[in-house]
């Protein structure tokens, strides 16, 4: 069967068929991963670098930092974790008294789409 | 050499491309501007368990006629609607055509709440609340897993880690097992350079973007290869439908969570244990030598996520006597979307499930 691709479409595959092997080598290669480890490392850097100048600048002026905002939601985190145990915790505990099956594991329905 | 065209011929033609120019300049505003995108995973379904953010979806069908239900276990970095993507292009919709009960487990969308949560969690905590539920909810003993991609490597660990008749049947589909030859984050994540945790932004997980770029590393001319197809078949309203919902989708990739990921990283990438048949969850080990219900390995031969030689090495190392591998032309996400998918993959995935199921 003739080939319908348009012309721009035929040049397009042969550069991506010469060029794609070399370049996903290049990626697997132990230089790229040293370079891209290299780059990730420096973007962090940096961004921690502004955040502490952001956060400093702000806190003399007495507004919350980002990092404030963190801890708070850290905490927030933390509180609905406890939460979650503790609700597993009764469900054990319903199931070993009882011998029902927990609240979390009964059907709950409710139509979705 | 070409043949030259005649007058009517080159009218035909001109006329033709002058069509597709002015379709594809509609398509073009419409990609651009984000105006009609399609409604994703909108199959009819029920709630029927939760648990945190997890939650279990059984989707509405009056034609089921084949027991145990189908439990499908999605991949924790991308949403699960690609299961149910659209009317017409859904995997959920053909089991459903074929008769089965399915119910999908979808994880939710992690936050600094879920930064905590391990393999452990997934596999000792959820999936086996999510298989009772999905049992009770079916009236039955046991459910049919199909688990895709990591979320293959879940079913695997959970199976493995629960012996007993509550999995009846298990499938993993495009599953990386052998890590050492997959290929996402390339070399990055080896030891000795980026630990995992430093991949993590303040909420405690692996951003989308991350995760995403680790998969563009595998084949980095795809996205580019992608928008040469949309230009080509821009013209194609089917074509611009299908992708733009494939595009939705892998665009909508969502944060890994973070002890989860540093846990995948050490234990199933450097270490391999998986493969090696070295793996511990919770303080046990887990071998897939305890997986003994039958048991069917389905590979995309083009995928550059879990490649052939990453995902063969699967079908003898589980224990089961009833194996089959299955192996189809597709790419990863092609696997169980498309035209090729509706006729070639899901005919052969339901053929299995067939013979492997009671009749109602």
């Amino acid at each position: 069967m003739a080939d319908q691709r348009p012309l721009w479409r035929k040049a397009f595959d042969s550069v991506e068929q010469a060029i794609g092997p070399g370049l996903e080598s290049a990626v697997k290669s132990d230089e790229f991963a040293d370079v891209a480890t290299v780059a990730m490392r420096v973007r962090t850097d940096v961004a921690r670098g502004a955040e502490r100048a952001m956060r400093r600048a702000l806190h003399f002026w007495n507004l919350p930092a980002g990092s404030d905002m963190k801890r708070l939601s850290d905490q927030v985190a933390s509180v609905e974790r406890r939460l979650r145990d503790l609700a597993k915790r009764f469900d054990e505990l319903a199931e070993e008294i009882h011998g029902q099956r927990p609240q979390s594991q009964r059907p709950r329905r409710s139509r979705t789409a | 050499m070409a043949s030259a065209l005649s007058p009517s011929d080159l009218a035909a033609r001109v006329r033709r491309d002058v069509e597709r120019s002015v379709l594809r300049a509609k398509n073009g505003i419409k990609y651009v501007a984000g105006i009609g995108r399609p409604d994703l995973g909108r199959s009819p379904k029920d709630t029927v368990w939760t648990r945190d953010k997890v939650q279990l979806w059984r989707f509405h069908s009056e034609k089921r006629r084949y027991r145990p239900p189908l439990l499908l276990v999605m991949s924790l970095v991308s949403r699960s609607y690609i299961l149910d993507l659209r009317p017409g292009s859904s995997m959920v919709e053909d089991f459903l055509e074929a008769g089965f009960d399915v119910f999908l487990l979808d994880w939710g969308i992690p936050d600094e709440v879920e930064a905590g949560n391990t393999l452990e969690t997934y596999c000792d905590e959820y999936l086996p609340r999510a298989v009772a539920a999905a049992s009770a909810e079916a009236a039955t003993d046991g459910v049919t897993i199909l688990g895709y991609c990591f979320g293959g490597i879940l079913s695997l660990l959970y199976a493995a880690g629960h012996p007993g008749p509550q999995v009846r049947n298990l499938i993993s589909a495009a599953t990386p097992f052998d890590s050492s030859k997959a290929s996402s984050f390339p070399g990055v994540l080896n030891p000795g350079r980026l630990e995992p945790e430093e991949l993590f932004d303040e909420t405690g997980n692996v951003p989308p973007d991350v995760i995403a770029n680790g998969f563009r590393l595998a084949r980095p001319t795809a996205q580019i290869a992608s928008y040469a197809n949309l230009w080509e078949n821009l013209w194609s309203d089917e074509f611009f439908e299908a992708y733009q919902a494939v595009d939705q989708w892998a665009r909508d990739q969502i944060p890994f969570a973070g002890a989860c990921f540093a846990q995948t990283t050490r234990m199933l990438s450097r270490e391999n244990r998986l493969a090696k048949d070295t793996m511990r969850l919770g303080g046990r080990p887990i071998s897939l030598k305890d997986i003994t219900c039958p048991f069917l390995n389905v590979i995309a031969e083009r995928d550059h996520l879990a490649p052939i030689e990453a995902a063969s090495p699967l079908t003898s190392a589980v224990g089961s006597k009833d194996v089959e591998e299955l192996r189809i032309d597709a790419g990863h996400v092609g696997l169980f979307i498309g035209r090729s998918s509706r006729k070639v993959t899901l005919p052969k995935v339901i053929d299995w499930m067939c013979r492997h199921s009671d009749e109602l």
